[in-house]
C-alpha cells in the first residue's frame, strides 16, 4: 500500500500541476479583453442600437501629449435584442467586450418611453454585469451621441459620468444615483414608481465629439445631468425640473447635503448649507381614506450672508431663519407633490410603500387602485423642522459694518 | 471510445489501489462489497456515455412522495 | 477498521458546518419567495421546530448509547425488516443528499463564477476531494473542520460587519404582513434543508465520540451556531437586498457579498467570500457520504467501510451530473418533494422508532426476544 500510495500521490501531483498550467476554461487575460466602461441603448427603426464605450488601457496611463489616439473608443451594433447586438459587436471589435467594469448605462428617451424592462432583464440575468453601475436617461440626445463626447479631467468619459453623478448626488441633490436593483424594485413595486437621472449634452455636439473639445480651457460641449425622469412602471412619462427634483429627493430622504437660501427682510439672501436630512413617511387612516404625514428634519449651517442688519449672535435671529427656511422647504415639497399628483399621476415618492408599511391590511385592499384612485387625491401633511447648528467660521457678517 | 478507455482506466486504478490490501488481510466480505459497488459504478458510467439523456433517479423519490407532498400542500404546510 | 474517536468540540464544529452547508446557498431565496420580508422570523420559528426535531432524534439515540441509527432500526424492527428499511433509507438519502449538494456547488460555480466551464469539471474535482476526505476517515474530517472553522467564522463575520452600513430597515417592514401560513411554510422549508437532514448525524456520531454521553449536547451547540449563522444570512439578505431581490436571485448570499463596497476601496471580494460556501459544502457532502458508506458496510456486515468509499464516491460524482436536468427542476424538487421526504426520514422515522421502543419496554419479554435475534 505504501508504494502504491507513493505512485498515486505522484500521479495526482502531476494531474494537479497539469490543471494549474492549463488554467481555467474561460480564462481571459487583460490583453484579450475590451473593458466596457459605458454602454447605451437607443431605439432606432424598431431595433435596439447598443453603443459601448471601451477604455483603451494604453491611452489612459500614457503621458499626455505623446498620443494622438482617444482614451476610449465606441462600438455600435444593432440587433433585435440587446444580447445579439452585443455579440454582433465582435464583428467590429478586435477583442471580446467585458462588462464587469461597467460604470454607467444610458438609455435614450425614445426607448425609455417604449419601456426599459426588457433591457434590464439582460443586465440582471447575465453574470458579467455587476450591480454597481449607475443608470441614466439621455434627454434631447441619443445615448450613442452622449457616449461620443470627449471630456477633460477624466479622460474616460464614462468615468466622468460616474463620478459627477456621484458627486452631484451627494452635494447638490438634484440628480440621483440609481443602481439596477433599486430600479428593478421600483418597476415591480406597486407602491413606488421609479425615477432616473436625466443626462443632457450642452453646446455643439459636433465639436464635442472632436478632440478640439478638450484642447482649450473652455470646453464647448459638456455632459450635464439635469432633472429626473418620471416613470410609470418601466415607461418614461415625464420629467421633473431641477427644483422639483431636489424636493423629490428630500421626500425620499436620501439627501446627504445641499444648499438653499432664504430672503432677509431688507433685501438680500442668507444661504444655508444643509448637512444632514432625515425624512419619515407615515401613513394614517382618516375616515377610511389614506393620508400621509411627511416629517422632514434638516440640519445645517449658515453658509453665507448676503444682507446687512442680521444679528447672528442673537438666538432669536437664528430661530427666525429656521422658521423661514422651514416654510420655504415646506413650499417646495408641497409644490412637487402637487405637480406630480396633477401632471404625472404616478406615485414616485413611495407613499404607497410607506402606507403599506404602516397599514398592511388596508393596503391589500387598495393596492390595485392606488395610482388611479388614491394617490392623485392623497392628502399629505408636510412638516419640516430645520435646525441651524453653526454659523461657519465667522459670527456676525462684516456686511453689517459696511458703510453705504 | 475515449470515454470507455477512461472508465476502464479509472476502474483499474481503483482496483489496484484497494484489492491487494484486502486480499492480504483476507477481508473477503469487503472484496465482495467492493466488487458489487464497482460494477454498479461502471454500469452507471457506461450508461451515461451510451445514452445521451438519462432520466434523473429522483423521479422515484418524486413518485413515492407525491401523495404525501399533495397532502401537505392541501393542509398548507408546504407551498 | 481503525478505532475512531472525536472530541465533543469537533462534534459541535462538524454539526455546525453540516447544518450551514448548502442551506447557506439555497435557503434565502426560497424562504424570501414564501414569507417575503418575514423570512427572518420564519428562520427563528424554523429553529424552534428544529430543536424539537433534534430532541426526538437524540432522545432515540440516547436510549441506545453507542448504537447508530441503522443498528437501532434493525434491533427495533427485526433483522430483515430493519435491513430493508435501512437499504431504502440509504439509497434515497444517497440520491437526495450528497449527489444534489455536489451538483449545487457545480451549479453555483457555473452560474456565478465560471459560466463556460462544463459542470462536470467542477463536480469531478470537488468529488475527488470529498472521496479523499471520507477515505481518510471521520477523525481527519473532524480535524480539518476544526482547522477551517475559524476561517469560515472570520469570513462570515467580516462579511456581516462590512454589510452593516448597507442595511435598510424599511426592507423588513411591515412585520408579519404575510400572515402565519407563509411563515410556517418558510419555516418548514428551513427545517427540511437545515435541521431534518441531521438524522444523518445519528449514523455518524454514535460509537465514535470520546465522551458519548454528552454527544447530544455538543450537537445542540453546533446546531445553535449553525442556526444563528443561517438566521443572520437570511436577515442580511432581507435587510440589504429586500425581499424581492432576494427571492428573484438564485444565490442571494453571493449577491450580498457583491454588495460589499467600503469607500470604493474594499469591494469586489465576492470570490473570497465564496470560500465560505466551499468549506461548508465540503463538510456537508463528506458527512453524507461517510454516513452512507458506513451504512452500506453495516447492512452487508462488512467490517471495514474504507474499500467502499472509492466506488461509492465514483457513483456519486457520476449521478451528481445528471441528478437535476435543469435549474427549475431543482427548485421544484426542493419545494415539493425534499420537504415531505425529510419530514418522513428525519422526523416520522425516528418518532416511529421511539414509540416502538416504549411499546417494547412495556412488554419486556418481547424486547428481549428481538434483541436476541438482532
Amino acid at each position: 500500500m505504501n508504494r502504491r500510495k507513493k505512485i498515486l500521490a505522484m500521479i495526482l501531483l502531476q494531474t494537479v500541476i497539469a490543471l494549474l498550467l492549463s488554467s481555467c476554461w474561460n480564462r481571459r487575460e487583460l490583453n484579450e479583453l475590451a473593458i466596457a466602461v459605458g454602454a447605451g441603448v437607443d431605439w432606432v427603426d424598431n431595433q435596439y442600437r447598443l453603443s459601448v464605450q471601451v477604455a483603451i488601457p494604453g491611452q489612459v496611463t500614457s503621458k499626455r501629449g505623446a498620443s494622438t489616439q482617444a482614451p476610449a473608443t465606441l462600438y455600435t451594433a444593432e440587433g433585435d435584442t440587446i444580447f445579439e447586438a452585443a455579440r454582433r459587436m465582435t464583428q467590429i471589435s478586435p477583442r471580446k467586450i467585458y462588462f464587469s467594469h461597467l460604470r454607467i448605462f444610458l438609455m435614450d428617451e425614445a426607448m425609455a418611453r417604449e419601456g426599459v424592462a426588457k433591457v434590464l432583464d439582460l443586465l440582471a440575468r447575465d453574470h458579467e454585469f455587476r450591480p454597481d453601475f449607475y443608470l441614466a436617461i439621455t434627454k434631447g440626445t441619443t445615448a450613442e451621441e452622449a457616449l461620443k463626447i470627449m471630456t477633460p479631467m477624466e479622460t474616460i468619459p464614462a468615468n466622468k459620468l460616474f463620478n459627477s453623478l456621484q458627486i452631484s448626488d451627494k452635494s447638490w441633490s438634484s440628480s440621483m444615483v440609481v443602481t439596477l436593483d433599486e430600479l428593478i424594485n421600483g418597476i415591480t413595486s406597486t407602491g413606488k414608481h421609479p425615477v432616473l437621472t436625466g443626462l443632457m449634452v450642452t453646446g455643439d455636439k459636433k465639436i464635442g465629439e472632436d478632440k478640439k473639445n478638450v484642447e482649450d480651457i473652455y470646453t464647448p460641449s459638456q455632459l450635464q445631468y439635469s432633472g429626473l425622469a418620471v416613470f410609470k412602471f418601466d415607461k418614461l412619462i415625464g420629467w421633473l425640473n431641477e427644483k422639483d427634483s431636489r424636493g423629490y429627493r428630500l421626500i425620499r430622504g436620501d439627501v446627504k447635503s445641499s444648499v438653499g437660501y432664504v430672503s432677509c427682510r431688507n433685501k438680500g439672501k442668507v444661504v444655508l448649507e444643509t448637512l444632514r436630512t432625515d425624512t419619515k413617511l407615515k401613513g394614517r387612516l382618516v375616515d377610511s381614506r389614506p393620508e400621509l404625514d411627511i416629517k422632514v428634519s434638516l440640519e445645517g449651517n449658515i453658509g453665507s450672508v448676503e444682507c446687512s442688519g442680521l444679528d447672528l449672535t442673537e438666538p432669536s435671529t437664528i430661530r427666525q431663519l429656521e422658521v423661514d427656511m422651514e416654510e420655504k422647504v415646506t413650499k417646495i415639497l408641497e409644490d412637487v407633490i402637487d405637480k406630480v399628483q396633477t401632471e404625472h399621476k404616478v406615485d414616485i415618492f413611495g407613499f404607497g410603500e410607506a402606507f403599506h408599511r404602516s397599514h398592511p391590511k388596508t393596503w391589500k385592499r387598495i393596492e390595485q387602485e392606488w395610482d388611479d384612485r388614491y394617490f392623485t387625491s392623497l392628502v399629505t401633511h408636510v412638516s419640516v423642522d430645520y435646525k441651524i447648528r453653526g454659523t461657519g467660521t465667522t459670527n456676525d457678517s462684516f456686511l453689517n459694518d459696511l458703510k453705504e | 471510445m475515449l470515454s470507455y478507455t477512461f472508465i476502464a482506466i479509472v476502474a483499474a486504478v481503483l482496483t489496484w489501489l484497494e484489492l491487494p490490501r484486502m486480499r492480504r488481510e483476507k477481508e473477503y466480505r469487503e472484496i465482495w462489497g467492493f466488487a458489487a459497488f464497482m460494477l454498479l459504478a461502471i454500469g452507471i458510467s457506461v450508461a451515461q456515455t451510451m445514452l445521451k439523456e438519462i432520466p434523473t433517479p429522483l423521479v422515484f423519490i418524486t413518485a413515492i412522495f407525491k401523495p404525501f407532498s399533495d397532502l401537505l400542500s392541501a393542509v398548507g404546510l408546504i407551498q | 477498521m481503525p478505532e475512531v474517536k472525536i472530541s465533543l468540540r469537533q462534534v459541535s464544529i462538524l454539526t455546525a458546518m453540516y447544518l450551514i452547508g448548502s442551506a447557506i446557498l439555497i435557503l434565502p431565496s426560497g424562504m424570501a419567495s414564501m414569507a417575503k420580508q418575514d423570512a427572518w422570523i420564519a428562520s427563528l420559528v424554523g429553529m424552534g421546530f428544529g430543536f424539537i426535531i433534534l430532541t426526538v432524534q437524540w432522545q432515540l439515540s440516547r436510549k441506545y448509547p453507542e448504537t447508530n441509527l441503522l443498528c437501532l432500526s434493525e434491533k427495533l424492527l427485526g433483522k430483515w425488516v430493519g435491513k430493508i428499511v435501512n437499504l431504502l433509507f440509504l439509497v434515497t438519502l444517497f440520491l437526495g443528499g450528497p449527489a444534489p449538494v455536489l451538483h449545487d456547488i457545480g451549479l453555483f460555480m457555473t452560474v456565478q463564477m465560471l459560466p463556460e466551464t462544463p459542470i462536470q469539471a467542477i463536480i469531478y474535482l470537488f468529488g475527488l476531494l470529498v472521496i479523499l476526505g471520507v477515505r481518510l476517515g471521520l477523525e481527519v474530517l473532524a480535524r480539518s473542520a476544526e482547522l477551517l472553522f475559524p476561517w469560515f467564522l472570520l469570513l462570515f463575520l467580516s462579511m456581516s460587519i462590512l454589510l452593516l452600513s448597507t442595511i435598510k430597515w424599511e426592507n423588513a417592514q411591515p412585520i408579519l404582513e404575510t400572515g402565519v401560513s407563509p411563515i410556517i411554510q418558510a419555516a418548514i422549508s428551513f427545517v427540511s434543508i437545515a435541521f431534518l437532514p441531521n438524522i444523518v448525524l445519528l449514523i455518524v456520531y454514535p460509537g465514535s465520540v470520546n465522551r458519548s454521553e454528552d454527544t447530544h449536547k455538543a450537537v445542540y451547540i453546533g446546531c445553535l451556531i449553525g442556526g444563528l449563522v443561517l438566521f443572520m444570512i437570511i436577515a442580511l439578505s432581507i435587510l440589504v437586498l429586500g425581499p424581492e431581490v432576494t427571492a428573484r436571485n438564485q444565490y442571494p448570499s453571493y449577491i450580498l457579498a457583491k454588495n460589499i463596497n467600503i469607500g470604493n476601496f474594499l469591494q469586489r471580494i465576492e470570490a473570497v467570500m465564496a470560500v465560505m460556501w466551499f468549506i461548508t459544502l465540503f463538510f456537508r457532502i463528506s458527512l453524507y457520504t461517510y454516513a452512507i458508506t458506513i451504512g452500506f458496510s453495516q447492512i452487508f456486515n462488512i467490517k471495514n467501510y474504507q474499500p467502499l468509499v472509492l466506488p461509492i464516491g465514483w457513483i456519486m460524482a457520476m449521478v451528481s451530473v445528471f441528478i437535476y436536468p435543469n435549474v427549475p427542476y431543482e427548485a421544484h424538487f426542493n419545494k415539493k418533494i425534499w420537504g415531505p421526504y425529510t419530514i418522513t426520514v428525519g422526523f416520522l422515522f425516528p418518532l416511529f422508532l421511539l414509540c416502538l421502543h416504549y411499546l417494547r419496554k412495556k412488554r419486556p419479554q418481547k424486547s428481549k426476544k428481538s434483541s436476541n435475534s438482532a
